[in-house]
């Protein structure tokens, strides 16, 4: 009996971080498709999101026949309960990659903006926490999960500026609205992937010592 | 508590271990043996001692009845009575007793016959020759009693009864048996003292081969027994050490192999991964850590999806343990500088019984041949643009010469002029590309002569003197206190710092100036070019050494550069091995730095014969034989190619 619940969490602990790492690597490509200006990227993003949506719902299953087969308890029903959230962020992340490859498509049809922008530090450090929320997920590692959950500010920060700068462009250069729209929904984009990666980070937190840190400051932040 | 736990195991020990059954057996043994024996032998010696001692009352009724026949048949009371007090004397614990026909009391030797009872109904007497066994009333004791008839000339004159207390009878046996237990019971103590004695020499052996077994079985191998007797657990215990060495050995030698494979593995540059039918992660080398960007405290019993999260992997896995087939795939890997590309090949491993045992990743990394394969296809595309470019412009103007033979004779020579130029620049191109290969193949194959890198330098400036006052650029020599001594091919090493030379004195703005710095530190010898021109921004910096590769396309070619001399440049220090920087800011110039190896110290006084030669820039490439004969071909060629490498632009 639990010889099977093991092996069935296994087999769901390999289906969801499967999933994490095609959703890393739309997040990737989309990024790459704007900051590159690849169209070809952008289109395997959007060509790609079915299989994601279908591997969404299969770990979707996955979970509700493991509760209703095994009635899982304490540590397992956490990491069941954490992984049908971990589950629909990451559809949500690849759903904001297609968004964001979407504008890219219309970006790169566009002259290039010659603004101070940082979308590469911004779409790093979002793509480093994904990562190290889904590492964290693999070694049940809270310390590495709170930490992803600190790195949320810089992302928003980056996001500020970018709202500064493109709106003085539009407003100065109505021609390049488009393109300035684009980008302002691309960065927006990107910083919703990273507040969704630090749900995850959340969520493996509340997995691992069973404590919910969503809705409360950081004791560090606190003190800010 | 130690000491405690092990006085319990002691305990422990010899309550069930070999001595206390062997205490125990023996215990038991010696006292069934004694007490069966005990009982055989007393019922057998009680047999023998009343046989014997009735043969004695038989022998000694024999003997007296003969003795005390005659009296008795006088009649003679008193000497009858004499005569069985003597012998009464002589005969300790037995007691006659002469009775007469009628059953009075003759004689005897115990009691008063006058006091004595009739004696005719006594069953010994009624029936003389059978032994009696009664309880005497007159000696109040358990006697037995045998009796013969005194004869005398066939007439029965009386009885001669012997008694003898049964209890002498019964003290005998009890003294056997008494005798007989306490021999049984030292028989008992010596026993099993023995047996502890030969329990514990069997049992610790026994123990310390057993400590031996755990000891090797818990990885000490060097340990062994020491063989102390030479019985069958001596044997046992040789068989032992010999086994355990052929298993150490096999043991090492395993391990051995086992260090060397995976030694194999770790210096591999490809990743290697292996799986086991459940996505488990059997292995992975180091090379697979880093290439897949993992966490290197995960492989080892984890799952592959822990490992690594790439799509294509985890679906070459899941599609190879399916099918059972080969399968690659390539897929690129996030990181810094645009990622990695990697090429993975998946195959299966079976196990005996033909079941998927096992998926064996071999990880290539693609990244630097995908990036040769775009600077070789890059270059293609240069080449051929560099080289179509004036010969299209030069078939421009000829076309227009040829179709318009009425052209003005002042057009018509405009117009040759352009293109001379253009077969000029083709030219220069050919010539550099030619440059560029002669010294690709002879990398590493330059000239070690000793060489001053100042003379270079005065010589490079010299060449370039005219150039520079015609663009109006002051050039500057900054030499160091004491020549820079080098090793190294002087026609190359005058080509690389004359490109830098003419590409400084290009970009210069009218008025500017060209500084030439030779100097030496502990790194080495640098000759370092700065120019005061517009500057190279900064992720311009790496690229500007490829081949063909421009900052400013249109101005570079106004100016008359090929895009190769920083290449050539590139190629020449590296052959030497020396390494090439640059250091700008757009807006502040640029400065080229040259670092060479230096000569070793004593050597700085050898190239003096050079220098002189060196100072004629013109005549170095033909007044130095060994020069041309070690680097070049032809003597005419290798002189134009050291003026041109340097000119091509200013011709």
């Amino acid at each position: 009996m639990t010889g099977h619940l093991q092996r069935d969490l296994a087999l769901l602990k390999d289906r969801i971080l499967g999933m994490g790492g095609r959703v890393e690597e739309a997040v990737d490509r989309a990024h790459r498709a704007l900051v590159e200006r690849r169209p070809d990227l952008a289109r395997k993003v959007i060509a790609e999101d079915r299989v994601i949506d279908e591997s969404e719902l299969a770990v979707d299953e996955e979970c509700l026949k493991i509760l209703a087969l095994h009635q899982p308890v304490a540590g397992d029903l956490r990491f069941i309960t954490s992984v049908m959230k971990i589950n629909n962020d990451l559809e949500r992340i690849a759903d904001l990659a297609v968004n964001i490859a979407e504008r890219a498509l219309e970006v790169c049809s566009a002259a290039p903006l010659d603004e101070p922008l940082r979308f590469e530090a911004m779409s790093a450090i979002t793509r480093r926490m994904l990562r190290d929320s889904l590492d964290a997920l693999v070694s049940s590692n809270a310390g590495l999960a709170r930490d992803v959950c600190r790195r949320d500010d810089e992302v928003d920060a980056i996001n500020r500026s970018h709202f500064v700068v493109l709106i003085k462009r539009m407003h100065e250069d109505p021609d390049s609205t488009d393109v300035a729209l684009s980008l302002l929904t691309s960065s927006l984009h990107i910083e919703r992937i990273a507040d969704l990666a630090t749900n995850i980070a959340e969520d493996v937190v509340f997995m691992v010592e069973a404590v919910v840190i969503r809705h409360h400051g950081l004791p560090e932040t606190v003190e800010n | 508590m130690t000491g405690a736990s092990r006085l319990l195991t002691r305990i422990e020990r010899i309550a069930l271990g070999f001595t206390w059954k062997v205490f125990v057996g023996t215990l038991l043994v010696v006292l069934v043996t004694t007490v069966l024996l005990e009982r055989q032998v007393g019922t057998m010696l009680a047999e023998r001692r009343m046989a014997s001692i009735q043969q004695r009352i038989v022998d000694d009724a024999m003997v007296t009845s003969s003795a005390l026949r005659d009296a008795m048949a006088s009649g003679d009371v008193a000497r009858l009575r004499e005569l069985v007090r003597g012998m009464g004397e002589h005969l300790e614990d037995r007691r006659l007793t002469v009775i007469a026909a009628d059953g009075k009391v003759l004689a005897d030797t115990h009691e008063d016959p006058a006091l004595m009872e009739r004696h005719a109904d006594r069953p010994e007497i009624k029936a003389p020759g059978t032994f009696q066994e009664r309880y005497s009333t007159t000696l109040s004791r358990e006697m037995m009693y045998y009796a013969v008839p005194l004869e005398s000339g066939g007439r029965k004159l009386g009885s001669l009864r012997v008694a003898l207390s049964m209890d002498d009878i019964g003290r005998d046996v009890d003294d056997v048996r008494s005798a007989f237990r306490t021999g049984a019971l030292m028989a008992l103590g010596v026993g099993l003292v023995l047996a502890v004695v030969f329990a514990r020499r069997i049992a610790r052996p026994l123990r310390d081969i057993t400590d031996f077994v755990a000891a090797v079985g818990q990885g000490e191998y060097g340990r062994r027994i020491a063989i102390t007797t030479h019985d069958e657990l001596g044997s046992l215990a040789g068989a032992l050490n010999d086994m355990t060495d052929q298993l150490v050995g096999r043991a090492l030698r395993i391990a051995a192999e086992v260090s060397q494979k995976s030694a194999i593995l770790a210096a591999m540059d490809e990743g290697v991964l292996a799986v086991d039918a459940e996505e488990h992660v059997v292995l992975a080398n180091d090379a697979a850590v880093s290439l897949l960007n993992a966490d290197p405290s995960i492989p080892g019993g984890r799952r592959l999806a822990e490992l690594t999260r790439a799509p294509e992997i985890l679906e070459l896995a899941e599609s190879c343990l399916h099918d059972g087939r080969r399968a690659q795939a390539e897929l690129s890997v996030p990181g810094p500088r645009g990622g990695r590309i990697l090429q993975v090949t998946a195959g299966p491993v079976r196990d005996d019984d033909g079941e998927m045992a096992m998926v064996v990743f071999v990880l290539h990394d693609l990244t630097e041949v995908r990036r040769l394969e775009k600077v070789r296809r890059d270059f293609v595309a240069n080449v051929s643009h560099e080289l179509k470019t004036p010969l299209t412009s030069m078939r421009g103007f000829l076309e227009a010469v040829v179709d318009d033979p009425d052209m003005p004779k002042e057009t018509r020579v405009k117009f040759l002029d352009k293109v001379s130029q253009g077969t000029a620049r083709l030219g220069s191109i050919v010539a550099d590309l030619l440059e560029l290969a002669r010294i690709e193949a002879e990398q590493g194959r330059f000239l070690r002569e000793p060489l001053f890198l100042d003379d270079l330098a005065m010589a490079c400036v010299a060449r370039n003197q005219a150039e520079a006052e015609m663009r109006r650029v002051r050039l500057v020599r900054h030499d160091p206190p004491v020549p820079v001594a080098v090793r190294g091919d002087e026609r190359a090493l005058v080509t690389a710092i004359n490109n830098l030379l003419t590409n400084a004195i290009k970009y210069s703005p009218e008025g500017g100036h060209v500084d030439v710095r030779t100097s030496a530190d502990e790194r080495g010898a640098w000759i370092a070019v700065s120019d005061d021109g517009p500057g190279i921004a900064k992720h311009e910096q790496e690229r500007i050494f490829e081949r063909f590769y421009r900052v400013d396309k249109d101005r570079s070619r106004a100016l008359g550069g090929t895009g190769l001399g920083l290449s050539i440049v590139k190629n020449v220090v590296l052959g030497h091995g020396g390494e090439v920087s640059v250091e700008s800011e757009l807006g502040r110039g640029s400065t080229f730095r040259i670092r060479l190896p230096r000569a070793p110290r004593d050597e700085g006084e050898a190239p003096g014969g050079v220098a002189p030669a060196g100072d004629d820039a013109g005549s170095s490439g033909g007044s130095e034989p060994g020069d041309d004969g070690a680097g070049g071909g032809s003597d005419s060629r290798g002189a134009d190619d050291g003026a041109s490498g340097g000119h091509p632009e200013a011709s």
